[in-house]
């Protein structure tokens, strides 16, 4: 139908004879890949040897986020060399047919090679950082190992690259059918899809198909046939270029004319998709203390005479990083009679969506002494967060949210806050903060 | 003749009317050529004359602009039962920079069925070069015997060398043209090679195909070519008289020498007819005879060089 058996033959060789080469260049990336791998780990490592006063995440690279722009530049690169890579190849038998699909194997098996590298990339950065965690009690690991996640994560990682490769590769096959016209047909379209905001909401729609669908199955299925859709089409459109044909000669003014069009859209697009994202907007403080990292401790004030006063000590230093939970006087709340509250507001030591204050098992520390009150924040110190979450896009799958396997969130967060130590007397008492 | 598999065909090249052009520039004109099976045939033009053109086309590297062109009975054109059969190699081969010699001989056995490994690992010892050596590391010279030993070891019904001895110097020349012989010899097929020094190849050719500006001048066997033209020297006036109603394809007439090609077989009883009108009569070379037939008059253009 498609292909006859010579060129199935011819499309092995050639895939052979390419592999060849590739093979050289894999290897050099394997090498680029151990090493980013190992300075990664190294680095990381000394972090966890290091003695810290405070909790400190160690973030780990994302090897599959570096991959995958990685095989997205690779294939602009290959699409974009595309004569002048086959030209290399060109002494050998071939047709328009097995020149594309040797090509294509070539690329899908950079893919795979992308996709193992992520998935030993995170499994030695798990590997380690789970026996670093096992060993001392001061190494945590952010997300727990989760099987079923890695597997599908691999295979979601493939067909998002298949997908990405897929249309670079089809808007290379249409350049090379169409040339100039292509490029002009792109522009237009592009500003159509600038300008018009039914035509932008209709491309959004049709991504959305594939980007916001939360069921796996679902996906693959979509993505799957997404993919087969537009390769079947590049591949039509290729078996029916000439690859020899001779440019078409435009006049120089033509071409310089097409150029500054295209530059000048670009630009005028660009000032008018971009979007101010530039946000003012301050945190308060309330906002920043969790309302469950409570706690209240009542203290036994009954053997006080009343009108005594209460002298309240914070017990920690002032440079103390989570020493500045700020003890504060509640003059407006009463305690019950011959009761002293005293409630604790956690800090917030927010980063991608984990609050590290949860793994430094924190609590205040409260001892009345005659009418001395002193009060103590107390927190495990050197305690090292190790964050590892392995693959992309897969926050868009319900089944893995909430699960703390792995970061949930695009791009990067933190959120900082201090904690207050609230301190409520009954009636009669009167407290006197005592701030060193 | 379609685009399939044709192993029943009369000529390896057959080409009517065949056009290409560059945009304004025409490379091959109106070509129509029968080319035989079998023997070493040289494709003899001047610079620019279009044999590498004609001779992508033939490998299936270029469009025709207009005509028909059969290769082995089908239409070269992104068809690789004929892609597979032929092999072209030209100076101008790009490899990946980081390729050996040895890893190209060992992707020329996977492409081509008939390529024999072990003969062209002799050849490489034969010329000296070292199959760990990268391609790129080469000189022109030896990049062209290397493009060579693997174009005759691939043993293609069809092999086209263009310009295949581009660099060598003349020790190695020698050797190229005694082993294409002796190959050829061994393993019989057709052989075209593209040169401008048609001296050289004279002795291992068994036809030669003459192009000229895009344009056939002839197409035959090489004891023939001797035989299409002969020299006439004598003085102008005697050279005048003994040209007319002559076929004169190239005349020279200087202070010193004057002298006429004439198209026409080459008799003793014409010798002798001749010498009485003072004329001398001669055989020409068929190196003569391509060069004389491609060359433009240009005696009065060389006399306005030294004129103020």
């Amino acid at each position: 139908m498609f292909m006859g058996e010579l060129e199935i033959t011819n499309t092995n060789k050639l895939t052979k004879v390419k592999m060849k080469i590739f093979k050289k260049y894999m290897l050099k990336a394997l090498l680029i890949t151990i090493f980013l791998i190992a300075v990664n780990l190294i680095i990381s490592i000394g972090s966890i040897l290091e003695n810290r006063e405070y909790v400190m995440p160690i973030n780990m690279q994302n090897f599959a986020n570096t991959m995958f722009f990685a095989g997205v530049l690779v294939s602009l690169f290959m699409t974009a060399s595309y004569r002048s890579n086959n030209n290399l190849y060109s002494v050998f038998p071939q047709n328009n047919v097995s020149r594309f699909l040797s090509s294509q194997i070539i690329n899908y098996s950079f893919i795979i090679f992308l996709a193992v590298a992520s998935i030993v990339a995170y499994l030695i950065q798990y590997s380690i950082f789970s026996f670093f965690a096992s060993t001392y009690d001061n190494v945590h690991l952010a997300y727990r190992f989760d099987l079923g996640y890695v597997l599908n994560g691999f295979i979601v990682f493939i067909l998002y690259l298949s997908l990405a490769f897929s249309i670079i590769s089809l808007g290379g096959v249409i350049f090379r059918k169409y040339r100039l016209y292509s490029f002009v047909a792109f522009m237009i379209m592009l500003f159509g899809v600038a300008y018009n905001d039914t035509l932008k909401a209709f491309m959004g729609q049709i991504i959305s198909i594939i980007v916001k669908e939360n069921s796996l199955i679902l996906f693959y299925l979509k993505g799957t046939l997404a993919w087969l859709i537009i390769m079947v089409v590049s591949f039509a459109i290729n078996k029916n270029t000439d690859y020899n044909r001779s440019e078409k000669q435009f006049s120089k003014y033509v071409i310089a004319l097409i150029l500054i069009t295209g530059l000048v859209s670009l630009g005028v697009i660009s000032q008018v998709s971009t979007t101010e994202y530039s946000s003012d907007t301050r945190v308060t403080r309330e906002e920043f203390v969790r309302p469950d990292g409570q706690s209240d401790v009542e203290v036994d004030v009954s053997h006080l005479p009343p009108g005594s006063t209460i002298n309240v000590k914070n017990i920690n230093g002032e440079n103390e990083r989570y020493g500045d939970v700020h003890i504060v006087y509640d003059e407006i709340s009463k305690a019950p009679d011959g009761k002293l509250i005293v409630t604790t507001s956690l800090p917030m030591h927010g980063i991608n969506g984990i609050n590290l204050i949860d793994y430094t098992n924190p609590h205040t520390s409260v001892a009345l002494e005659d009418e001395n009150l002193n009060i103590e924040y107390i927190y495990d110190k050197n305690v090292k967060v190790v964050i590892i979450s392995p693959w992309l896009f897969m926050y868009q799958f319900d089944r893995y949210l909430g699960q703390g396997i792995f970061k949930e969130i695009l791009g990067t967060s933190s959120q900082r806050g201090n904690g207050s130590i609230r301190v409520i007397a009954p009636e009669n008492i009167s407290i006197n903060l005592i701030n060193e | 003749m379609g685009k399939g598999d044709n192993r029943m065909y009369d000529y390896v090249i057959k080409s009517e009317k065949l056009s290409k052009a560059y945009g304004n520039n025409i490379a091959i004109n109106n070509l129509s050529v029968d080319i035989n099976r079998g023997g070493i045939i040289g494709l003899i033009g001047r610079n620019g004359s279009g044999k590498t053109t004609f001779m992508k086309m033939c490998a299936g590297l270029l469009n025709k602009t207009e005509g028909e062109l059969y290769v082995m009975g089908s239409d070269p054109q992104d068809n690789i039962a004929v892609a597979e059969r032929l092999v072209y190699a030209h100076h101008n081969i790009d490899y990946d920079r980081n390729l050996r010699l040895a890893d190209i001989v060992y992707s020329f056995k996977i492409m081509y069925s008939n390529f024999d490994e072990g003969f062209a690992l002799k050849l490489l010892r034969y010329f000296e070069l070292n199959p760990k050596s990268k391609y790129n590391s080469l000189s022109q010279g030896m990049m062209s015997v290397f493009n060579f030993i693997c174009a005759l070891a691939s043993r293609a019904e069809l092999t086209m060398l263009d310009e295949p001895v581009l660099g060598m110097d003349v020790a190695v020349r020698k050797s190229v043209y005694e082993v294409l012989l002796r190959d050829y010899t061994e393993h019989p097929r057709t052989i075209i090679i593209s040169s401008h020094l048609l001296s050289e190849i004279e002795g291992v050719l068994s036809e030669i195909l003459l192009i000229n500006k895009g344009k056939l001048l002839l197409y035959e066997d090489i004891d023939e070519i001797r035989e299409i033209a002969y020299r006439a020297d004598g003085s102008k006036e005697n050279l005048d008289k003994y040209g007319y109603n002559k076929e004169v394809i190239f005349y020279k007439s200087g202070s010193f020498d004057s002298f006429n090609i004439i198209l026409g077989s080459l008799t003793e009883e014409m010798v002798n007819d001749a010498k009485k009108q003072n004329i001398s009569l001669s055989k020409v070379r068929p190196e003569e005879i391509c060069m004389y037939l491609t060359q433009d008059n240009k005696e009065a253009e060389l006399k306005c060089l030294w004129e103020n």
